[in-house]
């Protein structure tokens, strides 16, 4: 009787000599065995997303080359690189590959990784691994002005950089604002709300999409269904010039709040409570990805499906860490762009397939043949033994 | 007879006094003031929906109190940023930690956020900090778990891990015992105890177990509907007729006779006798010898 009413004493909890390591049984236990572990586990970590990313850089260097060497006149990967040595104008092959070639290779690579960066960014602030880089409006913002200008006056150049993806690049970003102050209650932002102005707004614009290209039947039509269903074949180098530095702004940008993304995926409060700015994280976080999002769409229509599973096999390989979930995103989303463009003006040469055709028939097969292979295996990342 | 403040504001790490809150039109807090120098801990006592929570997300800068003022060593908390903050109080939520795929040691480093500037990575004394919070809680061997593998108990001790390796001079606390089994409840009052005396971190914890309240901490807050119904060491707090009006049950309160704590003992409805009891010193414990408290 007297055993089962015992509660632990005051004596039990009296200073205990030796301090921190040598006091109750449990955390002793934990002390002992402990040694450097936690460091080791963190360092073991960071040292396989650095092979990841490296790789994953090998890979999209190999793509490039490929890319480049594959068309109506084939190009051996040798003669490739040593075209890009010596740099642009020399010869058939080096006005093919730098005149030609390489503007849209480097487009179709820009555009993945904005994809692949901008669909982590929006994973992370949902906390939704469904959200894509389209969920709030950027593509059918998009695609309204692309249409309109396709529409009204698709030889009008503006700013030198063509009606079309100026226009594209206006409308993703003005419907991204629209959305945003639709989403704003009081001083904060709040999640849902953004979610659910995302989908309105993106079905009013759609609707609007949808009725332009219907009062407009003649052969432009063909150019806006084509349009939407994404492509590079208008990649000059100057509209490189004029989307890269958006893209690298909102590349850094979202770099330096890599580990606000981490805490936030404990929920704002944690987050708030680990000394991050939750509402300042999560409106850098979204100009950033809308940002992306708008230069990719500009350059290359609607691509799909590489913005959802792009950072999902990234996360899958190397962790949530978003130090190096974003980077590896932006190169695996480069990487399959390129080889995604080169099936699509390779496979029906002279003819081209849609980009986003060729994204989603390969990429929806390929991810759920990796979602069940994980499933059987268990995640990568996890050490294997001790 | 119900005292608005613990302590005293002199040497306070933190203090508040008329906190103030509400939310949707209804108060959930009121006259709410307390202070807490280093080393000391209070347990927050009350029923559900008494304001604990509420209570502990002003203190930690969460939530903005519509009135009152709030203290943390000496400076108004609305004016430091999250951060400032963060970097002297720690905070263990209720919430439980969401479906994610860090690893506990991840997690734990985490707790590092409010000490690295952006892009700096974890140095010699942040790796020190993760490794000792694991080592405190007993969660060493979870360092390469998957957080979503882990049981609730485990992660529970994780996430005190992750707010431990914040070094904190101010401990909150929501329910830390929640999802433990007794050996880990009384593991980790333990800790914090021990956290408190040789450390001297203030720790404030928003405690349901009444007995494990009166053992652990030497210093009690009841509040009821939003206000402070009484203050002050667990023989003032926890007597029957102050927790049978605050908790809407019948409850009663006795002293351990070989332990000397307080034990706090739910009574069925209606029963026969509703007085306080106290055991007889010197004897063996049983319910014979069990006589009222005067």
């Amino acid at each position: 009787m007297s055993r089962s009413l015992r509660v632990p004493s005051r004596a039990a909890c009296s200073p205990l000599d030796g301090g921190w390591g040598s006091a109750g049984p449990g955390v002793s236990r934990g002390t002992r065995s402990g040694g450097r572990r936690a460091a080791g586990a963190l360092l073991r970590i960071r040292r396989r997303q650095k092979a990841i990313l490296l790789g994953l850089a090998v890979i999209l260097a190999g793509s490039v080359v490929a890319a480049v060497g594959a068309g109506a006149v084939g190009i051996a990967p040798r003669e490739v690189v040593a075209a890009l040595w010596r740099g642009p104008g020399a010869g058939l092959n080096g006005t093919i590959i730098w005149d030609l070639r390489l503007p849209r290779v480097l487009m179709a690579a820009l555009a993945g990784a904005s994809l692949g960066a901008a669909g982590a960014l929006f994973q992370a602030l949902f906390r939704n691994p469904l959200a894509d880089p389209y969920l709030i409006g950027a593509s059918a913002g998009a695609s309204l002005g692309a249409v309109v200008a396709l529409v009204v006056s698709p030889h009008f150049e503006p700013l030198g950089i063509g009606a079309v993806p100026a226009m594209a690049f206006l409308g993703a970003v003005a419907s991204v604002i629209l959305v945003y102050r639709l989403a704003r209650e009081g001083g904060g932002l709040s999640i849902l709300g953004l979610i659910l102005a995302g989908v309105a707004v993106s079905s009013f614009l759609s609707a609007l999409v949808s009725l332009l290209t219907y009062l407009t039947a003649d052969e432009r039509l063909h150019q806006v269904v084509f349009w939407l269903m994404g492509g590079f074949s208008g990649a000059t180098w100057r509209l490189l010039a004029a989307s890269l530095p958006y893209s690298l702004l909102a590349c850094l940008a979202s770099l330096l709040f890599a580990r606000d993304l981490n805490a936030l995926l404990l929920g704002e409060e944690t987050a708030g409570y680990l000394g991050v700015e939750v509402e300042l994280a999560k409106k850098a976080v979204l100009g950033a990805g809308a940002l992306l999002t708008a230069v990719a769409v500009s350059v290359g229509g609607m691509v799909g499906f590489v913005g959802l599973v792009v950072p999902h096999l990234a996360r899958m390989s190397g962790g949530p860490d978003h130090r190096y979930l974003l980077p590896a995103s932006a190169l695996g989303g480069a990487a399959a762009l390129v080889l995604a463009d080169m099936v699509s003006r390779t496979v029906l040469a002279p003819g081209e397939l849609p980009v986003g055709l060729i994204t989603a028939l390969l990429g929806a097969p390929f991810f759920l043949f990796v979602l069940r292979r994980r499933r059987r295996m268990g995640p990568p990342w996890l050490p294997k033994g001790g | 007879m119900a005292r608005p403040e613990v302590g005293t504001p002199e040497a306070a790490i933190l203090y508040c006094r008329d906190l103030e809150v509400e939310l949707g039109g209804r108060r959930i807090l009121s006259g709410v003031g307390l202070a807490l120098g280093p080393g000391e801990s209070l347990g927050v006592l009350g029923p559900n929906g008494a304001g604990k929570t509420t209570l502990l997300r002003c203190l930690s800068r969460w939530l903005r109190p519509s009135r009152g003022e709030i203290f943390l060593e000496g400076e108004p908390l609305e004016r430091l940023s999250a951060r400032e903050v963060a970097r002297k109080v720690a905070v263990l939520p209720q919430s439980p930690i969401p479906e994610f795929e860090f690893t506990a040691a991840e997690l734990v480093a985490m707790g590092r956020h409010p000490h690295l500037s952006r892009l700096a990575g974890l140095e010699a004394k942040d790796l020190e900090a993760i490794e000792e919070a694991l080592a405190l809680t007993g969660t060493t061997h979870l360092a390469e778990r998957p957080i979503s593998t882990l049981s609730a108990g485990e992660q529970q001790r994780v996430a005190l891990a992750r707010a431990l390796a914040q070094e904190p001079r101010v401990l909150l606390l929501d329910e830390p015992t929640a999802h433990l089994d007794v050996a880990h409840q009384v593991e980790t009052l333990e800790l914090l105890s021990r956290l408190a005396r040789e450390r001297k971190v203030a720790v404030v914890a928003a405690v349901h177990d009444l007995n494990l309240a009166a053992e652990f901490f030497p210093r009690l807050l009841l509040l009821n509907a939003g206000r402070v119904m009484a203050a002050g060491p667990p023989e003032e707090v926890l007597r029957p007729s102050l927790l049978s009006k605050a908790f809407g049950a019948e409850v009663v309160v006795a002293r351990h006779p070989g332990l000397g704590s307080l034990v706090v003992l739910p009574r069925r409805r209606g029963h026969a006798g509703g007085e306080d009891w106290r055991f007889r010193a010197g004897r063996e414990e049983s319910l014979e010898a069990l006589e009222p408290l005067s």
